[in-house]
């Protein structure tokens, strides 16, 4: 049944570059956005129109373009093509060139305002029944959390294992297995909320271990394949699964813990000349300030800037302050 | 009276042996995909759906190598019957070309190429002479003698240099203008030269019967898919796909385009052509998972079907109780069967993994059937009517760990006959290539 389902409106190149399959159209609305996002974060009142640009990104991502930006395996695979095929070649890279340029110039952006992932995870932040389950701090609902993050895994495990091909079951469940590690590491956060910090650095080893498998030649799937692609992959189905209910139970997990496009722009973002500082006169606890940070980067000693999406709330609430270095 | 006899005896034995030559020749599977429109479709009727390993090939004496971005491991074989001898020609990753006995598998004669055959051969007797003609990673187009092996012409489309990456070619096919036997084929070179680098896909005609190159068209910086014909307005014309997303169509006589038109995304199926009382059509597969079928006159999409992910086999045509019916393989690991006409899906199969190959077709006991490749290590046999699953047969695994999704398009099985007996030859990427047929019950 889900063979059929066909969810994009534009499937031909509305600007081809040279004749080709390749749509100039949609890296120009990328720009667009990319552009847009970054006028609105320097500006006072911007803040405003974040939700607005994430959901023209989100219906742009997913129902009109028609084919998968990827960023980091497009860029790996598209080297080995250089001065082989100079289509691939532009096509991996004509992503990740902007993307880095963007968040030299104004940080990570892309994850805090344009990443439909992103989005879709924050809608469940958004939601007060869920944020009140996820920010309880009582231990019936710490045992609450664990038992629906186990819950996830199963099923997970589950999938994968309902879903699995007859050969290459590992190559092919990258994806899922992200997933599954996603949930795990939302465990542990739930067990222990004071590792946050050390859990969020994980993902810079799960990056390399990333890396690396996809410069073995590996096709390396994300849980936003099959939605931006409008494919069945069901690897990607299935990490997309414990992703989103991951982020039901631990807000952002996969941003804060995993995604390896966001470690990159991350590891980009300390070069950003604009820093958000915590308050010194900010006397919000830090069991409030968790509910204003999606990501939950408001440390008590200070803040997490490599988790920071620069959604620029804790600066409306007054808990934290821009620094122009 | 005897002489009378005699008379109509031989009479009877000529005529027999016209029409029994005439039906070995249509029972050939002459190229990619059959014949000239991919139609993918055999006469061959297996009689019987109990269908077991004859014989199989395994090529020695070579390491085999893997490299990233292959198009094709072991090309797709094809079958011939020449001079009353029935031979399969297939080439492999290991630089070599092998003419086997269709009967037992017998290695008749190999060619040695200077680099990997991962395209269907194609086989034509052109002027009483057996000839099989392929193209080669080695830049160069082959015609080999069908019986002895023996080159007969050999076309280089590009002369060696340092700085020239090995070539990503096409499986060539016969067609025929005013007589004249020729040769279309595409290959794409490519060359890192500082300065001076060029990336070219490039269709060819030759004159078949002589290696001569009557003219040459450049159509794309990428690879190109192997080249069909049909016809737009009663003139021959070629149609072909580029790995850019484009599909061409070309006048036979001069290689001017006609038309091009841009589909969703990259394209690694070949077109398929079916010519009936209404009007000539392609049909052609996407990455992007949709079928089309587009107006081989104008290029216009008459209708487009989406599959769960990318298509990258050659759609084949079957024709059941006279309504023509599309057979294609998905990464979403279904074989599907559309209606040529609406679209319509009727029925899929849910194999365990990719289906990256092309379907054939044949016949069991006057019933169409479909045999397709899936990556989960099986050749299935379906019902081309209702796609219940009649055989399968467990092929052996990769010999490599690992290839890259998308990289390769690998090959799709080839119907014909083996002296008396039908044949279902498979090449496949555990380095061995299948012979299937029917169980010969023997009379006690």
């Amino acid at each position: 049944m889900l063979e059929n389902l066909k969810w994009k409106l534009i499937e031909r190149p509305i600007l081809p570059v040279g004749n080709t399959y390749l749509d100039a159209f949609a890296f120009l609305v990328f720009f667009l956005l990319l552009f847009s996002s970054g006028i609105a974060l320097k500006s006072r009142q911007g803040i405003r129109l974040r939700p607005y640009l994430q959901a023209a990104a989100f219906i742009f991502f997913i129902f009109i373009v028609h084919r998968c930006f990827c960023a980091l395996r497009g860029t790996i695979f598209s080297f080995q093509d250089i001065g082989r095929n100079d289509l691939n070649v532009f096509n991996g890279l004509f992503i990740l060139a902007p993307l880095i340029a963007f968040t030299l110039l104004f940080g990570r952006i892309f994850c805090g305002w344009l990443c439909p992932l992103g989005f879709m995870q924050e809608t469940f932040f958004r939601v007060p029944l869920i944020k009140e389950f996820m920010l309880g701090q009582s231990s019936g609902a710490k045992l609450a959390r664990l038992l629906c993050l186990l819950a996830v895994f199963c099923a997970t495990l589950f999938l994968l294992f309902k879903f699995k091909p007859k050969t290459f079951f590992f190559v092919q469940n990258i994806a899922s297995f992200w997933g599954l590690v996603t949930v795990i590491l939302a465990g542990l956060f739930v067990l222990n909320q004071g590792q946050d910090l050390k859990l969020k650095s994980l993902r810079y080893f799960m990056l390399f271990v990333w890396l690396l498998i996809i410069a073995f030649g590996i096709f390396v799937t994300d849980p936003w394949c099959a939605l931006y692609g409008n494919e069945i992959d069901y690897s990607s189905l299935i990490s997309l699964f414990a992703v989103l209910a991951s982020a039901a139970i631990v807000p952002m997990a996969w941003c804060r813990y995993l995604c390896p496009l966001g470690s990159v722009l991350s590891l980009l973002a300390k070069f950003y000349q604009v820093k958000m500082r915590r308050k010194d006169n900010s006397l919000i606890s830090n069991q409030k300030t968790s509910r204003i940070c999606y990501v939950q980067a408001l440390e008590e000693k200070g803040l997490d800037e490599s988790s920071c999406l620069f959604c620029k709330r804790c600066v409306e609430k007054g808990v934290s302050e821009i620094k122009e270095l | 009276m005897d002489s009378c006899a005699k008379r109509l005896a031989s009479v009877f034995l000529i005529l027999w042996l016209v029409f029994s030559s005439a039906k070995a020749y249509c029972d050939d599977w002459a190229g990619f995909q059959h014949d000239l429109a991919h139609s993918g479709n055999s006469s061959v009727d297996f009689k019987d759906k109990d269908l077991s390993l004859l014989w199989s090939f395994s090529p020695t004496g070579r390491t085999w190598s893997y490299k990233s971005g292959s198009s094709v491991w072991s090309s797709s074989s094809c079958i011939a019957n020449v001079k009353g001898k029935s031979i399969v020609y297939a080439g492999f990753y290991n630089n070599n070309f092998y003419a086997l006995n269709a009967k037992d598998g017998s290695l008749i004669w190999r060619f040695i190429a200077g680099n990997r055959f991962d395209h269907a051969p194609v086989f034509a007797e052109i002027n009483n002479r057996p000839m099989v003609f392929v193209a080669c990673a080695d830049r160069a187009i082959y015609c080999l003698d069908g019986l002895s092996g023996e080159k007969i012409w050999s076309y280089e489309t590009l002369p060696w240099s340092y700085m020239l990456s090995e070539a990503i070619v096409s499986s060539p096919v016969i067609a025929r203008l005013n007589n004249l036997p020729l040769l279309v084929c595409a290959v794409w070179n490519s060359s890192r030269m500082p300065f001076n680098s060029f990336q070219r896909g490039q269709l060819y005609v030759l004159n078949a019967a002589s290696g001569e190159k009557l003219y040459s068209v450049v159509l794309s910086s990428t690879p190109l898919n192997s080249p069909g014909c049909g016809k737009i307005n009663g003139e021959p014309a070629i149609f072909i796909s580029s790995t850019d997303g484009n599909v061409f169509a070309l006048n036979l006589k001069d290689g001017k385009i006609i038309w091009r038109i841009t589909l969703d995304s990259g394209l690694f199926s070949s077109t398929s052509i079916l010519e009936d009382e209404k009007g000539s059509r392609i049909f052609i597969g996407s990455r992007f998972g949709n079928l089309y079928c587009l107006d081989a006159a104008t290029g216009k999409t008459i209708w487009v079907n989406k599959t769960g992910h990318a298509i990258d086999s050659t759609p084949a045509i079957g024709k059941i109780n006279g309504s023509f019916y599309v057979y294609v393989g998905s990464y979403d690991r279904n074989l599907y069967c559309f209606d040529a006409l609406s679209g319509k899906k009727i029925w899929n199969y849910k194999t365990g993994d990719y289906v990256v190959s092309s379907c054939s077709l044949a016949r069991i006991a006057g019933r169409l059937v479909v045999f397709g490749h899936s990556l989960d290590n099986k050749l299935y046999c379906l019902d081309g009517e209702n796609g219940s699953l009649l055989w399968s047969f467990d092929l052996g695994k990769l010999i490599w760990a690992y290839n890259t999704r998308g990289d390769t398009i690998w090959s799709s099985p080839a119907v014909g006959m083996a002296g008396e007996r039908p044949l279902l030859v498979f090449p496949c990427y555990d380095s061995k290539l299948y012979a299937f047929s029917i169980t010969v019950k023997k009379e006690n």
